[in-house]
């Protein structure tokens, strides 16, 4: 399936810019539109968010590992870290409620959920791979 | 990234912020707070260079209203386009607090 890129980075939030930037570059390589590019980005970024506060968290950062392939009609993108394990779960609605008053949170899961197709995780001992799955309606967008 | 904050009569406006993300929401919030700690409890921020909004500058955003609020004022936002306007619908921002499509709106909705 297509083209296969893909970008090493230490764990820390100073190469946020530089994965973002790695994505958007794929992106327009594989002429996605702007929303659909967006929202790869986004979803990049928060699992990359989450692998730097959460899976490194009390140990050495170690690197995270970016790869991007898309075809025709997806795109297919792995994201891997070395740190704890974290399987994600699809999170509700944000509440406008809970939002103002309460424990807001959730809202970089609910924005991988929403911006991909499918979300699959995969830990082992040489590696957590998170995959998300990007369908390609070239038609729209 | 330069942060500016202009002043209009009581309320404050927050422009220049390119990117609303993980590595610039610190410096985003200390701008916010510095304002509301020297007793401006109205905002507006303009979104209309941003480029790029994810969670962590929900988050800040968040912040800055629920200080605001529980400080007598309010934040207001302005002149969200394209994906950043999404974004804050998605997030069901849009249902929270108030959106103007130019500071200058956003400013005079403040005007009793």
């Amino acid at each position: 399936m297509g083209k296969k890129r893909q970008i090493a980075l230490p764990a820390e939030v100073g190469s946020l810019l530089p994965i973002r930037v790695f994505v958007e570059d794929v992106c327009s390589q594989a002429k996605l539109g702007d929303e659909t590019s967006y929202d790869i980005k986004l979803a990049v970024d928060e699992v990359c968010m989450n692998i730097i506060e959460h899976g490194y968290a009390g140990m050495d950062p170690g690197s995270i590992i970016v790869s991007l392939q898309y075809g025709a009609r997806k795109l297919v993108v792995r994201i891997t870290d070395f740190g704890h394990p974290f399987e994600p779960s699809e999170p509700p609605e944000p509440d406008a409620e809970i939002t103002l008053s309460g424990e807001p949170g959730g809202f970089g899961l609910y924005f991988i959920y929403r911006s991909v197709d499918s979300v699959t995780y995969q830990a082992t001992e040489s590696g957590n791979t998170l995959t998300l799955v990007k369908n390609l309606a070239r038609s729209g967008d | 990234m330069e942060i500016a904050v202009a002043q209009h009569d009581d309320v404050r406006v927050v422009s220049g912020i390119r990117s609303l993300d993980a590595a610039t929401s610190p410096q985003v919030l200390t701008v916010l707070e510095d304002e509301l700690e020297q007793g401006s409890t109205k905002m507006v921020i303009d979104l209309s260079d941003v480029g790029y909004l994810s969670s962590a500058g929900l988050r800040v955003i968040l912040i800055a209203l629920r200080n605001a609020r529980s400080a007598g004022g309010d934040l207001r936002l302005a002149g969200a386009e394209g994906n950043i306007q999404r974004v804050l619908k998605i997030s069901g921002f849009d249902t929270i607090l108030d959106s103007f499509p130019t500071s200058e709106e956003a400013v005079a909705s403040f005007r009793p």
